[in-house]
């Protein structure tokens, strides 16, 4: 307490000075002391703690309350706040359609029939866009997907699409731009679909508001950034990548695949590993380890694949922002242009990487 | 953890098999050049807990040399704990009785003294000849250079090399040394 009405006094002398904080570093005397409290105080808040523990073990866990139950709140505010903060620009009527929820308008009309009053509300609710805004949504991914992963078969594509679309990813994204404590609804904590369904609806009221083309690079921006970090390969690979690959040879008009040992150790010993290099026609392609030849053989095989594919682990960044600038075009251009299957794979008929 | 990721750590964590031949080589300094290989200090993922170090296998541990007149003058002390247990073993008496006794004990001293040098020479396989057995030769993923380089007998020099050799000056056919 001393220390702080120490500190406080010298921040009133320098700010009535014309002398800048930082000018002089003298040792300021702080001394901590202890401090003391009455001797039940800290049993007291020690049992308080215990209870509200139990009680919330017992409710499923502690209260939580929206936000409009706290002091300030501001509907027309917050909405007007949530176009700005993402720096777009909403009709007012589509986006609180896109935030409103069917149960909320059953509950409402309900709750006002009870009372007695007749609901002349003309609340919309955001079923027709939430459908319109995930047709837009799997449009807009794919189109990104198939212009970044050129090389890529279209098994990977529809992975990458299934994991972006996923309730847990959308949730993820729609609670980071704030959706939690706009949207109405009538369960509360709300379930991962209302999260699901809000944000579709949102991308449909933005190409409403501002056209394709702004929801296309809010897509990209907000759901297609999920993919950032995350290992493509592990989403997708061919069940047999051996039989996969001398495919591709084939039609490639190459040779076979052959399989060499490259290096091994403590063949005898638990540890063992082996590295076996994949050649096609004495020239190297890719090399695979594995505890026993046979991962080690598979491995080459997938690694092979995943350089014809460049989905390599050492493979470029992806494009979002600036990068993208000049090829937005392409990418309308590919959404409905799906890439080739695995089964017609074949590096002649892949375009070259539009990145 | 994906397919990748997996063969990726077990290929990092993986243990090698050197080899080293230590015909003619000097034990002590040898023993420096296989210590970090034993403890793992030769890889970036080493740590003293990571226990990542790797196997040696030392041939013709017989054939070791030591400096100067060390095998006369070197000496190995041992105690059995029991009362006028201390016994000193020459460096000679100690080669005779037990071949790989020398090399091995110098590698120990040349490891750091801490808890994990009796498991790191465990991982020290001595033989006396060149014979391996076929479970450790199978094993084996590569070879330390020597310290010092061996040099060539003139018994090991075929014919066609020595009369090829270059020689600024020889004897003529008829001369006869004495």
């Amino acid at each position: 307490m001393a220390a702080l009405w120490k500190t406080c006094q010298q921040c009133l002398r320098y700010g009535f000075s014309n002398v800048s904080i930082y000018t002089s570093i003298t040792a300021v005397n702080v001394i901590s002391k202890r401090n003391f409290k009455a001797h039940w105080v800290a049993p007291t808040l020690r049992e308080l703690k215990r209870r509200k523990v139990i009680e919330d073990d017992r409710n499923g866990g502690p209260k939580i309350f929206h936000r409009s139950t706290f002091l300030e709140w501001n509907y027309d505010a917050e909405i007007f706040a949530f176009s700005n903060r993402l720096g777009e620009k909403f009709n007012d009527l589509s986006l609180r359609a896109a935030l409103t929820h069917k149960s909320y308008i059953e509950r409402e009309t309900a709750r006002l029939s009870d009372i007695g009053v007749e609901s002349n509300l003309q609340f919309q609710d955001n079923e027709a866009l939430s459908q319109k805004g995930g047709e837009l949504l799997s449009k807009f991914i794919n189109g990104y997907l198939r212009a970044v992963f050129t090389q890529v078969p279209e098994e990977l594509i529809r992975a990458m699409h299934d994991f972006l679309t996923s309730n847990p990813t959308l949730e993820t994204v729609a609670r980071h731009i704030g959706l939690g404590d706009l949207m109405l609804c009538a369960d509360f904590p709300c379930k991962t679909e209302t999260y699901v369904k809000s944000f579709k609806a949102i991308v449909a009221a933005l190409a409403e508001s501002s056209g394709e083309e702004r929801a296309r690079i809010f897509v990209q921006d907000l759901v297609v950034t999920q993919l950032y970090g995350q290992d493509v390969n592990e989403l997708w690979n061919p069940v047999d990548p051996v039989g996969n690959l001398t495919a591709i040879l084939k039609r490639e008009g190459k040779a076979e695949p052959e399989f060499r040992l490259i290096r091994q150790a403590g063949s005898n010993s638990i540890l063992g590993v082996y590295y076996v290099g994949l050649y096609s026609d004495k020239n190297f392609i890719s090399e695979g380890a594995g505890e026993s030849l046979e991962v080690a053989k598979e491995m080459a095989a997938r690694e092979a694949l995943k350089k014809f594919f460049r989905t390599e682990d050492s493979m470029r960044a992806l494009p979002f922002g600036r990068q993208l600038k000049n090829i937005q075009s392409k990418i309308a251009q590919l959404e409905n242009q799906p890439n080739i299957p695995l089964s017609e794979w074949i590096s002649e008929k892949v375009m070259s990487a539009v990145h | 953890m994906s397919a990748t990721k997996r063969v990726q750590q077990w290929s990092t964590f993986s243990r090698m098999w050197y080899l080293y031949d230590a015909q003619w080589q000097d034990p002590f300094h040898s023993a420096k050049v296989l210590s970090p290989y034993l403890t793992g200090q030769n890889k970036p993922i080493y740590h003293p807990l990571n226990d990542c170090g790797d196997h040696v296998v030392v041939i013709n541990s017989q054939e070791i040399a030591l400096r100067g007149d060390e095998w006369k003058k070197r000496v190995y002390f041992h105690h059995t704990g029991y009362p006028r247990g201390a016994s000193w073993t020459l460096a000679w008496e100690l080669h005779q009785k037990d071949p790989k006794m020398i090399m091995r004990k110098a590698v120990f001293k040349a490891i750091t003294s801490n808890l994990v040098r009796r498991t790191c020479i465990e991982r020290l396989h001595i033989y006396p000849g060149s014979e391996i057995p076929e479970e450790i030769k199978s094993n084996l993923s590569g070879q330390i250079r020597p310290v010092m380089p061996v040099p060539k007998r003139l018994q090991e020099y075929s014919k066609e090399e020595i009369e090829n050799y270059p020689k600024v000056f020889d004897f003529p056919n008829d001369y006869i040394l004495r």
